[in-house]
């Protein structure tokens, strides 16, 4: 949970750095009152001292001003009257101090007022003339009287002001227990704050000069591989018009890659003039267009001028702040180039051969066919009417000769349409095979008639094939089992199709989910020994005496040629004495 | 713009026999189509002239009457074939039944007249006929077969690559190329 | 015009093979008039000669000099005097594919040339049996094709 991206983000660290000012700023305010309000009771204290100590010294003025005024009552001594002006003024002057005093003190005024009165009041009385004794009585009665009330009301106030000091040395009392746990707390927070702060920070800095550590070894490292794979990038920040070239871009280049102002003009140059056309296009391009395509220019290097292949791919990348910036890697192909160059080279140069070779083939098949048909030819015109004038030797000699060309002619046909199935150029169209099949059963209905043989065939489809050469499979196979049946035994000879996947068919290479047509032809003919089931496709492979089995030999050879003309692929099985089975797998 | 005939030759023989004939004035009675029974006596010109005459238009006048009886077998195998369904019967007992002749004297006949057999002619004129289906009608070599009374397809096209050589489809294909051809030589 | 025998014409490069042909011929029963030619272009000299008679089948051999098979069978058949005449090519093996092309351009009938020469009796028989039949039956001439 503390790693979890929130507690990382910097937002949360602004958030807790807001919420502590904040905290200490509350505190600030709240210590700041506290001491405000200690003030204000320092200040209180006093000013009930100076009202204390004033309303003291305002009765202590009247009270001289009562004994003076006494003294000249009895000595009648104007000396005794000077305190007594005196007295007044001061008592003036306390009154505007207490008036000060009190001024927030509505209470207190109202006391001060009706001290206020009194004393004036107590002064009238003094300064009253008295002409009898009963009179003078009553004016120190009455004098008295005011007196005590004035004490009253000076006591009055004292005491408010003795509460009041109360009032606030009680507050006094409470907020002095405030104040180290106030303090406190501030300090704590305070402190809680710095470490957590000095601890994030500090977290995040290791992070960060660890990701530098680990650029600086990435930056290593995408630099070897660039030296390795022959391949170099930049950067390109558009609205900064900045470029970024990795070191290995300039060993592409054939520059040092210490150059100290690196700029795309050193590069433009070095392209080959005819490509920097289709350089600038590509490169205006990826500015804008997603999409980019790779493209190969050429040039030259600027060490050893030599031609370098180089090919490149742009892409466009928007940061979270909308900011474009383009990135290229660029590849210096010259090597897979020329060996890809190298290969077509040799392809034609095999395909050329391998055109001569067929064409040759067929010419000279087609070629011997007619010297040899002429030899046939008067070899029959000469049986015909001269074999009589020959001796026995002669007769036999000829009849060698006979059946030598008749061999040399199998032969010759049988290579002119194994060439022919080669270099057939033929394009795929859609072919019947039932149609094809039955046309090889009529081609060779003489054969099939001769020997009542059985040909038993299902439904087949349609594929995509060369008429011609799919009629030959056929003929060619079924004319095979005909060929190899037991004397004296009806051939049969079964064909079942069946469509199948490749990759469910171990038999054959394909392992992809290709369809296939699978051919079975199966007879019950003399068979052949299981080891030479791929030899039999050889060209001019036989498995018996010519004089056994009459035959060249390439029959299945052209078998074979015609499925893989196809892309197709043919297999045997066989047990000997029971039969041979053919399978042929043609692609759907 | 192609347009296929079928044409009726009998209509068409009796149409010119009786155009020409009547032009020499000579009473006769139409027979068959290839049968004319004059009632008058024909001199050697007017012989020669009704010859050279009905020689334009592919009459060939029968010298005698081993070559007509030769003429007839051809005539009755070729109504034969045509009919399509008649083919049931045998050949050896309808042309005997229809000519009221042994077959076996039939046959000698044919074959030393035309150097072929009547067997070998048969099939000439069905192949012919089959020919003339795939050619002018869209009938599937299925229903070809079945018309002219093959077991199966395949035995029509066992014959037919017998007797021509090359396969149906092949022949069918053939035909089709030529046409476009004509076509593309005539623009 | 009516000739009691059928007038048959070859043209062929190779003396051997006319010999045979012509061997072939006489040694047939039906009766035969041959001529030969070297070449394509002595064939269509004889052919447009308006006083010649005109074959009932020519038997057309593909390679040969000056002009070959191929070009004889497209001029006679856009002949209008000649292209009814019963063509017969008459070569060495081709592929099915080069013989359908002659089929198509025209040709009646091909015949690969055999190399027996009681087979070469047979087969020319065949083909001139089959033509009279053509001839004398009333068949399609345009459907007559036929392979040896």
């Amino acid at each position: 949970m503390l790693n979890s991206k929130f507690f990382n983000s910097f937002s949360f660290i602004k958030g807790i750095f807001y919420t502590a000012l904040f905290v200490l700023i509350f505190l600030a305010s709240i210590t700041y009152r506290h001491i405000k309000e200690l003030e204000e009771i320092r200040e209180s204290m006093l000013k009930t001292y100076e009202i204390s100590l004033e309303l003291e010294k305002l009765i202590s003025y009247i009270k001289d001003a009562e004994t003076s005024d006494r003294g000249f009552v009895l000595s009648n001594d104007s000396t005794f009257l000077e305190p007594y002006s005196n007295a007044r003024d001061k008592v003036n002057n306390s009154f505007f101090i207490l008036r000060k005093a009190t001024e927030k003190d509505t209470l207190q005024q109202v006391h001060l007022n009706r001290i206020y009165n009194l004393v004036d009041r107590r002064f009238i009385y003094f300064k009253k003339e008295f002409s009898t004794r009963h009179e003078f009585q009553e004016n120190l009665k009455t004098g008295n009287k005011i007196m005590d009330s004035l004490r009253l009301e000076v006591n009055q106030m004292i005491a408010n002001e003795k509460r009041q000091i109360h009032n606030n040395d009680r507050i006094y009392r409470i907020s002095k227990s405030n104040t180290p746990l106030i303090l406190f707390s501030t300090f704590l927070i305070s402190i809680l704050t710095i470490v957590f702060g000095y601890v994030k920070i500090s977290k995040n800095y290791q992070r960060i000069l660890k990701s530098n550590r680990q650029l600086k070894i990435y930056d290593e490292l995408s630099n070897q591989s660039q030296k390795l794979g022959s391949y170099g990038t930049w950067i390109y920040h558009i609205s900064k018009n900045e470029f970024l070239f990795s070191e290995n871009y300039f060993n592409l280049f054939g520059l040092n890659p210490q150059l100290a102002f690196p700029k795309i003009d050193l590069f433009r140059p070095l392209i080959v003039e005819e490509d920097r056309e289709k350089y600038r296009k590509n490169f205006e391009n990826g500015l804008t267009n997603e999409n980019n395509p790779s493209i190969t220019f050429r040039i030259k290097r600027k060490d050893t001028n030599e031609l370098r292949y180089l090919r490149t791919k742009t892409k466009l990348i928007t940061d979270k702040n909308g900011l474009k910036s383009l990135i290229c890697t660029t590849r210096d192909i010259t090597d897979d180039y020329n060996k890809a160059l190298l290969i077509e080279e040799r392809n034609q140069e095999l395909e050329k051969t391998n055109m001569e070779l067929l064409e040759f083939n067929h010419v000279a098949s087609h070629d011997l066919q007619e010297p040899l048909r002429k030899i046939q030819t008067f070899i029959s015109r000469l049986e015909e009417k001269e074999t009589e004038s020959l001796s026995e030797n002669g007769k036999m000699y000829f009849d060698r000769i006979k059946s030598a060309a008749s061999r040399m002619r199998i032969l010759i046909d049988d290579l002119l349409q194994y060439s022919r199935t080669s270099r057939s150029q033929d394009i795929f169209t859609a072919v019947n095979l039932k149609l094809m099949l039955s046309n090889s059963i009529a081609e060779l209905s003489e054969i099939i008639l001769d020997q009542k043989a059985d040909i038993q065939y299902p439904d087949l489809p349609v594929v995509k094939g060369i008429e011609f050469q799919l009629e030959q499979l056929f003929t060619n196979l079924i004319s095979n089992a005909l060929k190899y049946s037991k004397p004296g035994i009806q051939p049969v000879i079964k064909i079942t199709s069946e469509e199948i996947t490749a990759s469910k068919e171990s038999a054959i290479a394909d392992n992809t989910n290709r369809k296939y047509l699978k051919l079975t032809f199966t007879d019950n003919g003399i068979g052949f020994e299981q080891e030479f089931a791929e030899k039999i496709f050889n060209i001019f492979q036989r498995l018996h005496s010519k004089t056994d089995y009459p035959g060249t030999g390439i029959g299945l050879a052209i078998c074979k040629k015609i499925v893989e003309n196809h892309k197709g692929y043919i297999l045997a099985k066989s047990i000997p004495n029971e039969g041979s089975q053919f399978i042929v797998y043609l692609p759907l | 713009m192609k347009l296929f005939f079928k044409i009726d030759y009998t209509i068409l023989a009796q149409k010119v026999l009786n155009e020409k004939l009547s032009s020499f004035g000579l009473k006769y009675n139409l027979i068959n189509t290839n049968e004319v029974l004059f009632l008058e006596t024909v001199s050697t010109e007017q012989y020669e002239a009704i010859r050279k005459i009905v020689n334009e238009y592919g009459f060939e006048i029968i010298e005698d009457s081993k070559n007509a009886l030769v003429q007839k077998i051809k005539d009755v195998i070729i109504e034969m074939v045509l009919q399509e369904e008649g083919i049931n019967v045998k050949v050896s007992t309808y042309l005997s039944e229809k000519l009221g002749h042994s077959y076996g004297y039939l046959s000698n006949l044919f074959s030393e007249t035309t150097y072929t057999s009547i067997e070998n002619f048969v099939i000439l004129q069905k192949i012919e006929h089959a020919k003339q289906l795939m050619v002018n009608t869209d009938l599937s070599l299925t229903e070809i077969a079945f018309k002219l009374n093959y077991s199966s397809v395949a035995h029509l096209s066992s014959q037919f690559k017998n007797t021509t050589g090359i396969t149906p489809s092949a022949f069918q294909r053939i035909i089709e190329k030529r046409r476009e051809l004509v076509t593309k030589n005539i623009h | 015009m009516q000739k009691d025998f059928l007038l048959i014409t070859l043209a062929d490069d190779d003396e051997d093979d006319r010999m045979f042909f012509t061997d072939a011929f006489d040694e047939l029963k039906i009766n035969t008039v041959v001529n030969t030619f070297e070449n394509g272009q002595e064939l269509m000299n004889f052919l447009n000669h308006p006083e010649s008679i005109l074959p009932n089948i020519i038997f057309l051999d593909l390679n040969m000099p000056i002009k070959n098979g191929m070009d004889c069978l497209k001029e006679i058949k856009q002949n209008e005097r000649l292209k009814d005449i019963a063509i017969a090519i008459y070569s060495t093996s081709s592929s099915d594919a080069d013989v359908e092309e002659t089929f198509v351009l025209g040709a009646n009938i091909y015949i690969k040339k055999p190399s027996d020469f009681n087979a070469l009796k047979k087969v020319l028989n065949d083909v001139v049996t089959l033509n009279w039949q053509y001839y004398t039956s009333g068949l399609r001439k345009e459907n007559f094709l036929l392979k040896l």
